[in-house]
Parts: structure tokens; C-alpha cells; sequence
């Protein structure tokens, strides 16, 4: 038996962090401002953040050009896409305040 | 919102926020635009086909119909900033159902009842119109969590 707070992602427990790939789950590819703007953070913060995220191997980035403009293109990965939903697992047995349940 | 001290209200405050990243997305994706220009295209298409008959050639009325899409294609890929994953989906399912539906209106339907001869008429028009609902319903649900 373990507290579901154990499956919980030290990374994702950063509320930016969470934002960024809460985003990125329910999108295929998204432009570095698009989500710049949705999260609502400076260039300079998405950047740390990204480098992060990118670096533990949550997410993806690509850069690329359409018609001569420079895009950076986020996405997420598949193991990020598994660890975020064990997260989001653990998140909802805490919220319906299923403290304790059998260990997998 | 730390690992060792989240209790019930900080999940559930975690686990609002992804409605809201989900509808950023869905309001930042164009798939929906797109699938109501294809459905409204097909339709402005078949009624183009009917007014213009005897009037143009064919080929000019396939390169409007590329100028149209290309347009479009290059309007989208400069302003769209996100790929909504769901949509892309919901756009291959609902323009498959079309093109099945379209198929079955025009061999199975229209020209069992003889709409469908060397002239073409309004009932081009009809059929297009009942073989884009997948369409239109497809961006009914695309656009749901917009």
C-alpha cells in the first residue's frame, strides 16, 4: 500500500512546468509563443522551463521556418506523455481523497 | 504545489487547469475554420459547377478550386501556432465520413433517381450539401472545447 502522493512527479510539481505539459498533452505540436502566451510567462521563463523539461526528457523541440519566418516548434514526448498521466493519476486519487491504495 | 505537502484541494486546483490549457488550445487551433471552409467550399463548388456550366471550362474551375485551397493552406501554416491532437482526429474521421457519404449520394442515390445526367443541376447542390454534414458535425465537436 503507498500514498498516492509517491507517483506524483517532482518535476511536474512546478505549477509552470505542470501548465506547459498540461498544454502540450492536448496538443500535437505547439509554437514556443503560442504557449508562451497561454501560460501566461516571459520568453526567459519558458526558456528555462523548456530546457528543463527538455533535458529529463518530457518534451521536444524542434526548430524550423515557414516562408523564411524561424518557428520553434514543442511537443511532447512519449515518455512524457506516460509520466504526466501516472501524475494525473495521482493527482485524481489525492483529489477524490484516496489517501492509501494497493502499491502496483 | 510541492510533491510532499499536495492535499485534495491543490490536486483538484492542479487537475483544473488542464480544462483550461485544453481550451487554449482548441481556440488556438484552426481545424475548425478549416473544416467549415471545406464544407462550405464543396457546397459554393457544386452551385459553381451549375451556374458556370457551358459558360467555363472545367480547368478553370479545378485551378480556382486549387488557388482556394492553396490560399488557404498557406494563410494557416503563417498564423497557426498550435496543433490541437484531438482535432486532427476528429478532422481525418469527419472528412473520410464525407467522402463516403458523397460517394453513396452520388452512385447509390442520385443516380439511381436520374439526378444525375450530362447537366448538371441543383441536385449536385443537394447532394453536396447532405455529404458535407460529417463535416459540419466535425466542427461542432472540434469546437466544443474552444
Amino acid at each position: 500500500m503507498s500514498h498516492p502522493r509517491h507517483e506524483l512527479d517532482d518535476l511536474l510539481g512546478h505549477p509552470v512546468r505542470f501548465s506547459i505539459i498540461a498544454l502540450l498533452a492536448a496538443a500535437d505540436k505547439a509554437e514556443f509563443s503560442f504557449v508562451r502566451d497561454a501560460v501566461e510567462v516571459s520568453d526567459s521563463v519558458l526558456s528555462k522551463q523548456i530546457t528543463t523539461l527538455e533535458q529529463a526528457g518530457f518534451i521536444r523541440v524542434t526548430k524550423g521556418f515557414v516562408l523564411k519566418r524561424p518557428r520553434t516548434w514543442l511537443s511532447l514526448t512519449r515518455d512524457g506523455q506516460r509520466r504526466f498521466d501516472r501524475h494525473l493519476e495521482a493527482l485524481r486519487d489525492i483529489a477524490a481523497g484516496n489517501g492509501v491504495r494497493a502499491a502496483s | 504545489m510541492g510533491p510532499e505537502n499536495i492535499g485534495p484541494d491543490e490536486a483538484r486546483a492542479a487537475l483544473a487547469k488542464l480544462g483550461d490549457q485544453r481550451a487554449a488550445v482548441a481556440r488556438g487551433d484552426f481545424e475548425r475554420a478549416g473544416l467549415l471552409l471545406m464544407a462550405g467550399w464543396i457546397v459554393l463548388f457544386s452551385l459553381l459547377i451549375v451556374v458556370t456550366h457551358g459558360i467555363f471550362e472545367w480547368p478553370w474551375l479545378v485551378y480556382l478550386q486549387l488557388i482556394v485551397l492553396a490560399g488557404f493552406a498557406i494563410w494557416r501554416g503563417l498564423r497557426q501556432r498550435v496543433f490541437s491532437r484531438a482535432n486532427r482526429k476528429i478532422t481525418q474521421a469527419s472528412a473520410a465520413a464525407t467522402l463516403v457519404l458523397l460517394t453513396i449520394m452520388n452512385f447509390g442515390v442520385a443516380r439511381p433517381l436520374g439526378w444525375f445526367g450530362t447537366t448538371p443541376d441543383w441536385h449536385l447542390v443537394a447532394v453536396s450539401a447532405v455529404g458535407v454534414l460529417p463535416l459540419l458535425v466535425g466542427a461542432w465537436i472540434a469546437g466544443r472545447d474552444a
